[in-house]
C-alpha cells in the first residue's frame, strides 16, 4: 500500500473507487474541478497492483473573502476490503496538512448523514471532528446532515 | 461554461445594406446582451425586429441563428448562420458565430477554420483569439497554438494570462529555453508588485511550473538553484521535498537528499517510494544491509506498514519466517480483512508459501490446542493468562487460510475453513463475501451470486458489498436480478441502469457487456461498449472549459498533467476492456451475421429436456417482461428528464448538449460493414494499448478479413517484439503465410516488400507443416498453445478436424495451465463449431471430463446449480439461503486428498470446534 498525493492520473480511479463505496457520486468532471483548483489537497491509498483502495477528495472554501480559510472535504471513501488499517486517519492528515501549509487553512469541515453512525463514529474519535451544527435535508434524498469541524491551528507550526 | 459571445459591431463594411439605422444599431447590441445573459425569447424577439426594417441583415441573421442553437434548434439555427454569412462575408461576427456554431457541435476543426476567416475580418480581437487559442489547444494544433499565444501576448502585454500562455506553448513545443526566458522575464516584472502577502498560493505555483520547465528541459543544476533560491515563496512542501530531493539524487549528493528523504518518511511512513530512494542514496546491495535500516525504521515508526512490507520482500528463511509470524499474528489480533491482500506478493516465492503455510497450520493447531500462537514446549514458565487469545483471533486465520488455500487451488480446504469460520460466526459479512469468490472462482457463478447477496443482506447500508453482488450477478448472467440490486444506490426515480450510466459507471457497463455476451446478446453488449466509448469521448469534451481556468488560476503543473492524461487515456483499462470486447463481437457479426430469427435465440435447446425446457422459456418469460419494464421506467425518466430541460430551456436556457445518436441494441447487432464499426474501436486500441497483446491479435484478425497485407505484417511484428512466445502469434503468421501461399499475390512490388518483412519474423527453410510440428513440441506442456496449434491443423487440412480436436481435448495434469478457465474456453469454442463439425458424443466426453477435474463448474454441469436462481422478487436473500446452506454447509467430508498431516489438524480443529 502507498498513501501520495493524488495526480490528474488518479482522478478515473477515484471515481471508481467512490462508485463502489459511496452513495454520493459525481461525474469525472468534478474530481477534475478539485485536481486543478486544489491540487495539492486529494490523497489516495494505493494498493500493491495501482487500485486505489481508498482516497479523500478535497478542496478550499474560498467562496467569502472576510470568512477564515477552511478546508472542506468533499468526500472520503475506503474500501471495505481495506478497512482497519487507519487509512482513512492517514489520508486525512496528509490532506489537513496540506492545507495548513498551502492555504493556512484553520479548520476542516465536512458533512456527514445524520444515520450513518458508523462515519460520525470514526470522525468524532478517530479523526478529531466535533459537530458544529445540523443541515436540515441537505442530501438529495431529503435526509438531514451534520455539518462537523475540526480545529486545524494545532498543525499550524509554531 | 458559455462560449464567449461575439463582441463588436462596429463593422466597416463595405456593403450599403448591411448598415443598420441608429435605433436598430442599438436595438442589435441588445441581441447581443441577451444572447450573453441567456434571455434567448428575448433576444429573439428583439432579432425579429430588425430583421423586420432589415431583413437580410448578416450579423443580425447569425445572431439569431446563435440564439436558436442555444435553445436547441440546430437546423434553424444553422441555415440563419449561413444566411446570415452569405449576406455578409466580410463580418467577423458572422464568421465568429459560425465558429461558436461548430464548437457547439463539437467541429473543432471546422470551428477553428470559421474563425481564422473572422480574424481576416478582424486581425485584433481578443475575443476572437482567445476562443482560437482555446480550440488550438483542445486539438492539440500546437504551432496554430504557439501563434494565438504570441498574438495575444503582443496584444495584451499586461495580462499575466498573456505571458503565461505564450510560454506554456513553447513548453508543450518542447522549446524550453523559449519558455523560461519568457517565464523569468514574468518573474522579474512580478518582483516590485510582490506584497507581503503570506499566502500567495498562486506566486507559489508559478514558481513551481518554472521550476518544472527547468526539469522537463534536463537543467537540473538551473532547478536546484531555483528551488534553493524560492524556497520560502513556495507554499507545497511537499512538492518542495520531493523535487529537491530528487534534484540531488541526479546531481549525485545523495547525503543531502537522504536527509530530505527521512524527513519525508517522518512526514508519510507509508509512501514505499522514499523507502526504495532512500535505499538508493544509501547506495545499499546486500541484504544484511536492507536488514539493519529496516530494523532501525521499523522501530521508529512501530506503526507504519510500508517498511514492514518490504522487509518481507527481500529476507528469506529464517529472519523471514520470523518477521512473516510477528507480521500475521498482528494481523489475526487486530482482525484486518486485508491482510491476505497485503502479503499476496510473497506467494510467487515458493519458499515463503512453505514457510506460510507452515506457520499458519501451526498457529491453528496451538489457538485449537492452547489458545496461543505458540505451544507449551515453547514456554517453560506455561501459558499466562494474558497469552490467551480472543476468539476472534482464530476467526482471522480462518479467514486467512481460506485465503491462502483458495489461492493455491485447494477449492476443497478453502471450503472447510470459511465453512468453519462461517459456522462460529455467522454474522460477519467477510467470510460470506469470500465463500461467494471461492465458488466463483471454482466456477460456480450461481451459487456465488447467491452467497454474495446473502453477504449484501447482512449490511445493507454499505454499498461496496452491494456492488460485489451485483457484481456476481452479472457474473452469473442474472442482470435484471443486477439491476435490481444496484437500484438500491441509485437515485429514486430513475432507472438504476440511466443512474449509472449518467455517473460514468464503467464497471457496471462492461460486466454488463460481458453478461449480454455470455448470453449472445450482441447487440446490447455493444450497446454498453459504445456507451464506455462515450464516456472517453466526454471525458476528452471535459478538459475544455479548464484551458481558461487553469491559467487563471495559475494551476499549472496540474494542468500540464492533465493534458498529458487526456493524450493517453483510452489507454485506460475500462477502454480497453470494452474496445477489445466490441473488434471480438464485430469480427464474429462479419463471420457469422445474424440471420432475422436469430432474435429468439435458444442455442441450447437442444441440450435440454422437456421439463428443462418448458423452466428456461418461463424464465426468459419473467426475464422479458423484467426487460421491458426497465426499458418503460427508462423511457418514462428520459420523458421526464427531457421535459423539465425544456421547461428550463424556455428562457433561460442552458446550452443545449450535443444530441448523440440513440443507441439500438437491435440496430448494432446487424451493422452494414462489421469491420468498419470495428475500426473505431481497434484504432484507439493500436494508439493507446500497444502493450497488449489482445490488441495485436485483434488487429490481424480484421486486417486479415480486409486483406491488408501490410497491416497484418506490423501486427505480427508487434506480437512478436512483445512477446515472441505469445501463443496467437504462431496461429496468426502460419494464417498469413498460408494466405499469400493459396492467394498469390500480383502486386510483384508488394510481394518483394513482404517477403523482405517475413524474413525479420521467422527461419525461412521450414514448411507451414513442419513449423507447426515444431511449436507442438516445442510448447508441449500448455495448453494455450496447443489451441493454436490446432487452429493450425485445421487451416492445413480442414476435412480432418477429429484428430485435431481429439489432440485438442486432451487432458493433462502436466499442462501448466491445466485450468479452469482454459478448459472452460475450449470447451465453448467446441460448442459453437470453432473447429468445425464434431459428434456430440466427442463435447460430452469432454464435458464429463472437466466435470470431474471442476465438479462445481456450472459449464460442466449438467445440473443447471444447486443453487436455486435469486428470483427478482427481492428480498429474497434468506428465502434462497436455505439452499445454500442445505447443500453447501453441510458438514465437511475429507477426502484423501488431504495430507495426513493436514487431516490430522483439521481433525483436531473440527474437533473442538463442533
Amino acid at each position: 500500500m502507498i498513501i501520495r498525493n493524488a495526480t490528474p492520473e488518479d482522478l478515473m480511479n477515484m471515481q471508481h473507487c467512490n462508485l463502489l463505496c459511496l452513495p454520493e457520486n459525481y461525474q469525472l468532471k468534478y474530481y477534475f474541478y478539485h485536481g486543478l483548483s486544489w491540487p495539492q489537497l486529494s490523497y489516495v491509498g494505493e494498493d500493491d497492483n495501482g487500485k486505489i483502495v481508498g482516497y479523500v477528495l478535497a478542496k478550499m472554501e474560498d467562496d467569502n473573502e472576510d470568512t477564515v480559510p477552511h478546508g472542506h472535504i468533499t468526500s472520503l471513501a475506503v474500501r471495505r476490503s481495506h478497512r482497519r488499517l487507519g487509512l482513512a486517519q492517514k489520508l486525512m492528515e496528509q490532506a489537513s496538512r496540506a492545507m495548513v501549509e498551502n492555504f493556512n487553512a484553520k479548520y476542516v469541515s465536512l458533512h456527514v448523514r445524520v444515520s450513518n453512525r458508523a462515519a460520525l463514529h470514526l470522525y468524532q474519535n478517530a479523526l478529531g471532528f466535533s459537530i458544529h451544527d445540523r443541515d436540515p435535508r441537505y442530501y438529495a434524498d431529503g435526509e438531514d446532515a451534520f455539518s462537523m469541524r475540526r480545529d486545524l491551528t494545532p498543525l499550524v507550526k509554531t | 461554461m458559455a462560449p464567449t459571445p461575439p463582441s463588436s459591431t462596429t463593422v466597416a463594411t463595405v456593403n450599403q445594406s448591411q448598415q443598420l439605422a441608429p435605433r436598430e444599431h442599438t436595438q442589435f447590441k441588445k441581441v447581443v446582451r441577451f444572447y450573453e445573459q441567456k434571455q434567448y425569447k428575448k433576444g429573439l424577439t428583439a432579432a425579429k425586429e430588425i430583421l423586420k426594417k432589415a431583413p437580410n441583415h448578416g450579423e443580425t441573421l447569425a445572431m439569431k441563428g446563435l440564439i436558436l442553437n442555444s435553445t436547441g434548434k440546430k437546423e434553424e439555427a444553422l441555415e440563419h448562420i449561413r444566411n446570415g454569412i452569405k449576406n455578409n462575408m466580410q463580418s467577423h461576427v458572422c464568421w465568429h458565430v459560425y465558429g461558436l456554431y461548430q464548437r457547439s457541435e463539437r467541429k473543432y476543426d471546422e470551428a477553428i477554420k470559421a474563425y481564422k476567416r473572422a480574424l481576416q475580418c478582424e486581425k485584433d480581437s481578443l475575443t476572437i483569439l482567445r476562443d482560437l487559442s482555446l480550440l488550438q489547444i483542445q486539438m492539440r494544433d500546437l504551432e496554430g497554438y504557439k501563434e494565438t499565444r504570441h498574438q495575444l501576448f503582443i496584444l495584451k502585454p499586461g495580462q499575466r494570462a498573456s505571458w503565461i500562455g505564450f510560454a506554456m506553448s513553447y513548453h508543450l513545443l518542447g522549446d524550453y529555453d523559449m519558455a523560461l526566458s519568457v517565464l523569468e522575464e514574468f518573474r522579474k516584472s512580478q518582483q516590485d508588485k510582490q506584497t507581503e502577502k503570506q499566502y500567495d498560493i498562486e506566486h507559489s505555483e508559478f514558481l513551481l511550473y518554472q521550476n518544472l520547465v527547468m526539469r522537463d528541459g534536463k537543467q537540473y543544476e538551473e532547478a536546484l538553484k531555483h528551488i534553493q533560491a524560492y524556497e520560502k515563496d513556495i507554499l507545497n512542501k511537499l512538492t518542495l521535498q520531493e523535487i529537491k530531493y530528487d534534484l540531488y539524487m541526479r546531481l549525485n549528493q545523495y547525503n543531502r537528499a537522504e536527509t530530505i528523504l527521512r524527513d519525508l518518511i517522518e512526514r508519510n511512513t507509508e509512501n514505499k517510494k522514499y523507502y526504495f530512494d532512500l535505499e538508493k542514496c544509501l547506495n545499499m546491495t546486500t541484504s544484511s544491509e536492507k536488514m539493519k535500516l529496516y530494523n532501525d525504521l521499523i522501530e521508529k515508526y512501530p506503526r507504519a506498514d510500508a517498511p514492514k512490507q518490504i522487509r518481507l520482500q527481500f529476507l528469506t528463511g529464517e529472519p523471514f519466517s520470523e518477521a512473516i509470524g510477528s507480521y500475521l499474528q498482528r494481523g489475526f489480533q487486530k482482525g484486518v480483512p486485508s491482510l491476505f491482500q497485503s502479503v499476496k506478493f510473497l506467494y510467487s516465492s515458493l519458499e515463503k508459501v512453505q514457510i506460510i503455510g507452515s506457520l499458519t497450520q501451526t498457529y491453528l493447531n496451538n489457538l485449537l490446542t492452547y489458545g496461543t500462537f505458540h505451544s507449551l514446549s515453547d514456554n517453560n514458565n506455561g501459558v499466562m493468562d494474558e497469552d490467551i487469545e480472543p476468539a476472534t483471533t482464530l476467526l482471522w486465520l480462518q479467514y486467512y487460510l481460506a485465503q491462502h488455500y483458495d489461492y493455491l487451488g485447494n477449492t476443497k480446504l478453502a471450503r472447510e475453513f470459511i465453512d468453519q469460520a462461517i459456522h462460529d460466526t455467522p454474522t460477519l459479512v467477510e467470510l460470506y463475501m469470500f465463500k461467494a469468490k471461492i465458488y466463483k472462482h471454482a466456477g460456480d457463478f450461481q451459487a456465488a451470486a447467491v452467497l454474495m447477496d446473502e453477504a449484501q443482506s447482512l449490511d445493507t447500508a454499505d454499498r461496496f458489498v452491494n456492488c460485489k453482488c451485483t457484481k456476481y450477478l452479472l457474473r452469473a448472467t442474472n442482470i435484471s436480478a443486477a439491476l435490481e440490486v444496484a437500484g438500491k444506490f441509485t437515485r429514486e426515480g430513475s432507472s438504476p441502469g440511466e443512474y449509472l450510466k449518467e455517473m460514468q459507471c464503467m464497471w457496471f457497463e462492461l460486466d454488463s457487456a460481458k453478461a449480454y455476451r455470455q448470453l449472445k446478446k450482441f447487440g446490447e453488449a455493444l450497446k454498453k461498449c459504445h456507451e464506455i466509448e462515450r464516456h472517453f469521448q466526454e471525458f476528452i469534451e471535459d478538459q475544455f472549459d479548464f484551458h481558461s481556468y487553469c491559467l487563471r488560476k495559475m494551476v499549472l503543473c496540474a494542468y500540464v498533467d492533465m493534458l498529458n492524461l487526456e493524450d493517453h487515456m483510452k489507454g485506460h483499462r475500462f477502454f480497453r476492456q470494452a474496445a477489445q470486447m466490441a473488434v471480438e463481437i464485430y469480427i464474429r457479426l462479419y463471420d457469422r451475421p445474424l440471420s432475422d430469427n436469430d432474435s429468439d435465440k435458444n442455442e441450447n435447446a437442444d441440450n435440454m429436456s422437456a421439463s428443462e425446457m418448458k423452466k428456461h422459456k418461463n424464465k426468459q418469460r419473467r426475464q422479458q417482461a423484467r426487460e421491458q419494464q426497465e426499458k418503460q421506467k427508462q423511457i418514462e425518466a428520459d420523458r421526464k428528464k427531457k421535459e423539465s430541460q425544456r421547461s428550463r430551456h424556455k428562457d433561460d436556457g442552458e446550452e443545449e448538449k450535443v444530441k448523440e445518436e440513440e443507441l439500438i441494441a437491435e440496430k448494432l447487432e446487424r451493422p452494414e460493414k462489421p469491420l468498419d464499426e470495428a475500426m473505431r474501436f481497434l484504432q484507439p486500441l493500436e494508439d493507446f494499448s500497444q502493450s497488449s497483446l489482445e490488441t495485436h491479435y485483434l488487429g490481424f484478425e480484421v486486417y486479415y478479413r480486409r486483406r491488408k497485407y501490410m497491416l497484418m505484417l506490423r501486427c505480427l511484428k508487434r506480437m512478436k517484439k512483445f512477446d515472441s512466445s505469445y501463443p496467437k502469434f504462431h496461429s496468426c503468421l502460419l494464417k498469413f503465410l498460408k494466405l499469400v501461399q493459396s492467394e498469390p499475390l500480383t502486386d510483384e512490388r508488394l510481394k518483394i516488400l513482404i517477403d523482405d518483412e517475413l524474413k525479420t519474423l521467422y527461419k525461412h527453410d521450414r514448411s507451414i507443416e513442419d513449423m507447426n510440428l515444431d511449436f507442438i513440441k516445442e510448447h508441449s506442456n500448455s495448453l494455450a498453445h496447443r489451441i493454436e496449434a490446432t487452429k493450425v491443423m485445421l487451416l492445413l487440412n480442414p476435412s480432418n478436424n477429429l484428430k485435431a480436436i481429439q489432440f485438442l481435448t486432451t487432458l493433462d495434469p502436466s499442462f501448466i495451465d491445466q485450468n479452469y478457465k482454459t478448459c472452460a474456453n475450449i470447451y465453448e469454442s467446441l460448442k459453437m463449431g470453432d473447429y468445425g463439425q464434431c459428434s456430440t458424443q466427442t463435447i460430452e466426453n469432454y464435458r464429463s471430463e472437466c466435470h470431474k477435474l471442476w465438479p462445481l463448474a456450472n459449464l460442466f454441469s449438467t445440473v443447471p446449480s444447486q443453487v436455486q436462481h435469486i428470483d427478482s422478487t427481492l428480498p429474497p436473500p434468506y428465502s434462497s439461503s436455505s439452499s445454500v446452506s442445505s447443500s453447501f454447509s453441510a458438514p465437511p467430508s475429507y477426502s484423501t486428498c488431504v495430507s495426513t498431516e493436514q487431516q490430522n489438524l483439521t481433525q483436531q480443529f473440527n474437533g473442538l470446534a463442533m
